[in-house]
């Protein structure tokens, strides 16, 4: 008899499937759930524990956020269907008395439906937000009103996706009112002007540099954006199209189809986008991309095959986040993929720094929002 | 309890001397609608100091359909889940059977954890799937002071292909492992 000693030790490298489970390293795992890796430590995830009442309207939270506003005051947010809460200063006390610690700011229209996620952007000291209805939500952080900023000559817009881009606001999958009628344009870009000035408009029969533009010549449909640095991608089911600001002299911008073929890479799941600094992660129909400046990476590496599986199984709402920390002094960067499987979440953690992939399941629960490092005091 | 939902309040008010924001038990009066007011001068409408944070997301029960706020604690990593790790599945030398002696856990002492310790694999004789699991499960740590520790799983099995596997209950305690060894003899003897 042979004697033998195997040692499984970090850096942990995650789930993989891409051999057979007797010819993956060491360090890997055909299968595990609710652990994972970092810094050479193998993990039970972190506990998640009820926190507080939801805001009281009865409808979900699709949105989550912390801004501040012109006076330097944080606001912490949420976003229903039909209202704009915010954190009270006296949350401590309200959550031991068993009292809801959400306040209204203010009322979003009644017949608000729409259970996308909300498109949230903070800039210029101001909260906006939209969620495929057509209206694009501003704000303020000192008046308890919010105001529609999505305005058209004949009508109102707003998107299923947002972001911000050379100083104007970048609508991406629009849905607009035009005299009364609402219409769904799921291949238009629209923009406001340079600098956002009032009054808002993004019309360019308001102001000539507001503007939009369908991307027509695709055969697909936009599926969500992401900028970084100076450029914006625009997100299509099989392709991506950078999005660069001119010079100012005619167009806004040079909008350039890295592919355009009916089938290529793109973000084939809306809503499974996020981005951090210089770099975006995205799901495609056939594996899971980094996307920075200089490069674009497969991630999925040996987890693609359990991660695709996953969201084939998926019979509720998918979304994707990174965040860069679980709090200042655990800084753990992870993308964090959420899946409704029947009664379940399942999520999916990579450890964007040692690149590992780690399955996560919360059971009898779906998640409506985000994560998101929020301010509680 | 969730509170019967009410209309906002009504926050017309004078204007307010700038202050950086005050902490109120509700949203303070704010601004009336006039355009003429700076609105970097008005008080803001409630806030936070913005000194504490954490990972929060709003979910539903599949159960009773009630909306709660979550949030996830990097101090604590007693997971309310069952969690489970498959480690490689180890032939060593194909077609040759192993005796798996001990596995050997070290871990860092976060609390008391009640851990499971599972060799799989298959029968050398006749090729059936089996599995051993030690009667009870092994409690690691208990004094939380971070240190790094052992603990073994004297578990003895002669398998094709042994598979370590270690499982841990639901708020069964925090779980961190540094290193597993997985003690062997091969038969040196074919299977085949």
């Amino acid at each position: 008899m042979a004697y033998t000693e195997t040692t499984y030790v970090g850096p942990w490298t995650g789930a993989d499937i891409s051999m057979p489970e007797t010819d993956i390293k060491p360090s890997a795992t055909p299968f595990s759930n609710n652990m994972f890796g970092r810094q050479g430590e193998l993990c039970s995830r972190m506990r998640l524990a009820n926190f507080c009442q939801a805001p009281q309207d009865g409808t979900p939270v699709l949105g989550l956020t912390s801004f501040i506003d012109i006076n330097g005051v944080v606001h912490t947010v949420a976003i229903t269907q039909l209202n704009l809460y915010q954190l009270s200063y006296n949350y401590a006390d309200l959550a031991k008395a068993n009292q809801n610690p959400w306040l209204v700011v203010a009322s979003l229209p009644a017949t608000n439906t729409s259970n996308i996620p909300y498109a949230i952007q903070n800039l210029q000291a101001k909260l906006f937000f939209t969620n495929g209805t057509p209206h694009v939500w501003q704000w303020d952080g000192i008046s308890n009103t919010i105001t529609d900023v999505g305005q058209l000559a004949t009508g109102t817009c707003g998107s299923t996706f947002m972001m911000e881009l050379n100083a104007r606001i970048v609508l991406v999958s629009t849905v607009e009112t035009n005299s009364g009628v609402q219409a769904n344009f799921p291949f238009r870009a629209r923009w406001s002007p340079t600098g956002f000035p009032s009054p808002v408009t993004f019309d360019p029969n308001t102001n000539l540099d507001a503007g939009f533009n369908d991307l027509l010549d695709c055969p697909d449909v936009l599926t969500g954006c992401l900028p970084i640095g100076r450029t914006g991608y625009l997100f299509r089911s099989n392709g991506i199209t950078e999005m660069i600001p001119t010079s100012g002299q005619g167009n806004a911008w040079d909008f350039n189809h890295l592919w355009a073929s009916d089938r290529g890479i793109g973000n084939a799941f809306p809503q499974t986008i996020a981005g951090f600094g210089p770099m975006g992660i995205f799901i495609s129909g056939e594996g899971i991309y980094k996307i920075t400046p200089t490069s674009f990476d497969d991630i999925g590496l040996g987890a693609t095959d359990l991660i695709l599986s996953d969201i084939a199984s998926a019979t509720g709402f998918e979304s994707a986040t990174i965040l860069p920390y679980f709090s200042p002094s655990y800084p753990f960067s992870v993308y964090w993929l959420n899946l409704g499987v029947g009664d379940d979440t399942v999520a999916w953690f990579y450890n964007i720094k040692e690149q590992g992939w780690y399955r996560q399941i919360f059971r009898n629960k779906h998640f409506s929002c985000r994560p998101k490092y929020v301010f509680i005091h | 309890m969730v509170a019967a939902f009410e209309p906002p309040p009504n926050l017309d008010g004078e204007p307010q001397p700038p202050s950086g924001g005050q902490p109120p038990q509700n949203n303070p009066p704010g601004p009336a609608s006039n355009p003429a007011i700076n609105l970097a001068l008005v008080t803001s409408t409630g806030g936070l100091d913005g000194t504490l944070g954490q990972v929060l997301i709003f979910g539903t029960s599949s159960f009773s359909g009630q909306s709660l706020g979550f949030n996830i604690d990097p101090t604590n990593f007693n997971c309310e889940e069952d969690c489970e790790y498959d480690f490689k599945v180890e032939e060593v030398k194909p077609g040759n059977a192993q005796t798996v002696n001990k596995v050997l856990i070290r871990y860092r002492d976060l609390g008391t954890v009640n851990v499971m310790v599972t060799i799989k694999g298959t029968d050398p004789k006749t090729g059936v799937p089996q599995s051993k699991s030690l009667p009870f499960s092994i409690i690691l740590g208990g004094a939380s002071d971070k240190k790094i520790k052992s603990a073994y799983a004297d578990i003895t099995c002669t398998f094709e292909a042994p598979q370590c596997i270690i499982t841990r209950m639901g708020n069964a305690g925090p779980l961190c492992i540094t290193k597993v060894l997985m003690i062997m003899e091969t038969d040196t003897n074919p299977l085949i």
